[in-house]
């Protein structure tokens, strides 16, 4: 007996003195809704513990919708990360509500003198730098390279009356007649925001954006006009009229992958794992093709400080530490996560993958369409989504202007609704919400 | 001397009345606290992110009748229901009665039946999702071979919704069949031989013997399927909500509805005004069928 309550103390003795540097530790928590990062996040929870013997780092990363409601739950509960990296549409309603810290002025220096400026200006909230960007994100053009020369195409489309033909010329069918291979694999359905957004860059092209600027500094619909009818023109022309796209086939990233289209519109970071899951694979990326303008949709994420933290200082140097040159390549390298730094040469990235270029170099005039920092963009963007979903399966709307104006005036109704229910809807002239590239 | 008795009862039964009430307030806590608080949300307004909560009267009601999003969920969800119940009862009654009339092996076909009752839904969904995959699903496979056309099982709107409800038959029917096996081997068999040597058939035997004493066994089941088919929400988001190009259209069912307003949009008054019209939808419905199903005394 005398011997099992000796083993006992030694035992609780043990666990009570490994718990002890844990306790006297401190914790800094870091979230992102982003799971390609962890493996470098990884590594940088390694490094910093290895330099700051007294630091618990702990990073999570969580699917981005699950990363949304729990950042909506945590930061007004007072039990948020110490940081946090999200989207510029999304932390102002965070700003606005009192959740986040603002930097220190090295920090904003360091903003202000390694970004790109357009990143900087979408990160700049009333006049104030919050986040250290993490990510700049264009939507590009993928292109099968071995598809267009089988074809007789020497290269990407530079137009959308290029952008047709070659969607024609590329697409393939069986013997009944069904679509086996999409010329263009347009993002016609998928629930979320995501039709919306990628609407939103054939729409720049077209001259218009989801959300336009009143001069009273509000939001009104941008779409329910020429720019929004070629648009869905566009879509309804490739899918009902040329047959180059199709709802009863794959798309997007798995199609591509999978030599199922022979284009598609997305960010760079599926790029490795479409190396991953065909190698053979020889594709390329492009600038999309003009219009009545040249643009597409960009958007960034950076790392924000919950103002509730116990560790200010802390956090701030660890967002530091992993902005350092060689994490930001290694994502790079690795995720297709674009650091937007102007500092960093990015040649040895591109001479390994020559198909990341395309997201840092961008011409004069070419326009950044971006989201509005707005709470209520994910619902106006979601239910607009729906909407042209239905518009993209009606066959009748080909060389039908006026049943398309009809579809825009009742989505754009209920946009303008909703920007009404946030206090947001602004009435006269408008301006597309865009930057140019200088 | 009323109140003497009483005491002298909790005294008696003083630790089945300390676990009742322990588990009573738990349940308190847990269900009519949450069902208390939605009521209450739902004449308010919340952002989930502000602490400011105005009081909104009738407006979040208001709006739900001019919502055609509401409707077409209710729509989807009545239709989802108004088909799993009937179809989900009548074959495993079905597949019951089989089971329970002797055949061989009956213990295997009963094994068979109950394994997709153990599968947990979300990986169910996900290999029904690629049986119904449009290029590579087994399901357009086997109509190639009868010459038939690919479906789109989950991206077109309409053929969406009946493929979630073919998924959720094939998951509910082990489970009703297994509680009809119960009622079944419980109908006493002097009825039945009584019937026969009267001259009965089968079918007579099944409609006017059988069903009267299993009634109280249907009535269970539907009124527990029917609450089950109107809270449908993990196969919808696993098969039909993706984003990124995944194959799938939303199908609109008022859990998710409200599951996107409240947690997407923050708009958790209007999600718990849409809660609260589900939750009196069902009770209606309930009530419904006990009164046309219950035994009449």
């Amino acid at each position: 007996m005398f011997k099992k309550i000796i083993v006992c103390l030694v035992f609780m003795s043990v666990i009570l003195v490994s718990a002890v540097p844990a306790l006297t530790k401190d914790k800094v928590t870091l979230w992102v809704g982003w799971p390609l990062l962890m493996p470098t996040f990884e590594k940088v929870e390694k490094d910093y513990e290895e330099l700051n013997p007294d630091v618990d780092v702990e990073i999570l990363a969580y699917d981005i919708r699950e990363f949304e409601r729990k950042l909506a739950i945590t930061l007004p509960a007072g039990t948020g990360p110490d940081i946090f990296i999200t989207s510029e549409y999304i932390a102002p309603m965070y700003i606005e509500a009192g959740y986040v810290a603002e930097p220190p002025e090295k920090i904003v220096e360091f903003v202000e003198d390694k970004y790109q400026p357009l990143v900087v200006q979408i990160n700049t909230f009333d006049g104030k730098i919050y986040g250290v960007p993490h990510i700049g994100i264009a939507r590009v053009l993928y292109w099968n390279k071995d598809m267009f020369f089988e074809e007789g195409i020497g290269g990407p489309p530079e137009t959308w009356d290029e952008l047709i033909d070659y969607a024609q010329k590329l697409a393939k069918y069986d013997s009944k007649g069904n679509l086996v291979r999409s010329g263009i694999s347009m993002r016609l359905f998928g629930g979320g925001s995501g039709v919306t957004e990628k609407f939103a860059v054939h729409l720049c092209q077209a001259g218009g954006t989801v959300l336009g600027r009143t001069k009273d500094g509000k939001w009104r619909a941008n779409y329910n006009n020429e720019a929004g009818v070629d648009t869905v023109k566009l879509y309804v022309d490739i899918v009902h009229k040329y047959k180059a796209d199709s709802f009863d086939i794959k798309h997007d990233t798995e199609a591509f992958a999978l030599e199922l289209a022979a284009m598609y519109v997305r960010e760079l970071f599926p790029i490795p794992q479409i190396r991953e899951a065909n190698p053979d694979l020889n594709f390329g990326t492009a600038l999309m093709p003009r219009y009545k303008e040249w643009g597409t949709v960009f958007n960034t994420e950076s790392a924000f400080v919950y103002k509730m933290t116990e560790n200010y200082d802390l956090a701030w140097d660890l967002i530091e530490f992993f902005n350092q040159e060689k994490y930001l390549k290694e994502w790079f390298r690795n995720s297709g996560w674009v650091p937007p730094r102007i500092d960093i040469d990015f040649t040895d990235i591109f001479a390994e993958e020559p198909a990341y270029k395309t997201a840092l170099e961008f011409p004069e005039g070419y326009i950044f369409a971006t989201y509005p920092p707005l709470p209520c963009v994910d619902e106006i963007y979601t239910k607009l989504g729906e909407r042209l979903e239905k518009a993209f399966r009606d066959s009748s709307l080909v060389d039908n202007p006026e049943g398309i104006k009809l579809v825009l005036e009742g989505a754009a109704e209920e946009t303008n609704e909703i920007l009404r229910e946030n206090g947001l809807y602004g009435e006269g002239e408008i301006e597309p919400y865009w930057v140019i590239s200088k | 001397m009323g109140k003497n008795k009483l005491v002298r009862s909790l005294r008696r039964n003083y630790f089945c009345v300390s676990v009742v009430i322990f588990i009573f307030v738990l349940y308190l806590i847990l269900r009519f606290v949450p069902i208390g608080g939605t009521f209450y949300l739902s004449f308010h307004q919340w952002d989930l992110i502000k602490p400011d909560r105005p009081f909104v009267g009738l407006d979040n009601f208001r709006k739900l009748t001019s919502d055609f999003r509401f409707r077409e969920a209710l729509l989807n969800t009545t239709i989802f229901a108004g088909v799993l119940v009937p179809c989900s009862i009548v074959l495993s009654l079905l597949i019951a009665t089989a089971i329970n009339s002797g055949i061989k092996f009956t213990k295997i076909y009963e094994l068979i039946y109950f394994i997709p009752v153990v599968i947990p839904m979300v990986p169910a969904s996900i290999i029904w999702k690629w049986m119904y995959d449009p290029q590579y699903g087994i399901l357009n496979y086997l109509l190639s071979l009868f010459n038939i056309e690919p479906k789109a099982w989950l991206v077109d709107p309409t053929l969406a919704l009946y493929s979630i409800t073919l998924v959720c038959i094939w998951k509910v029917l082990g489970y009703n069949m297994v509680i009809f096996l119960v009622g079944l081997r419980n109908v006493p068999r002097t009825y039945l031989e009584a019937a026969e040597i009267d001259g009965a058939s089968w079918f007579q035997i099944f409609i006017r013997i059988v069903i009267p004493l299993i009634k109280p066994i249907i009535l269970y089941l539907v009124v527990i399927n029917t609450i089950d088919a109107f809270k449908i929400f993990t196969p919808v988001y696993t098969m039909t909500v993706g984003g990124q190009g995944s194959f799938g259209t939303e199908v609109k069912v008022i859990a998710y509805e409200i599951f996107q307003n409240g947690f997407r949009y923050f708009k958790m008054g209007y999600a718990s005004a849409e809660a609260l019209i589900l939750f009196l939808i069902v009770t209606v419905i309930t009530v419904v069928q006990f009164g046309l199903l219950r035994e009449r005394e």
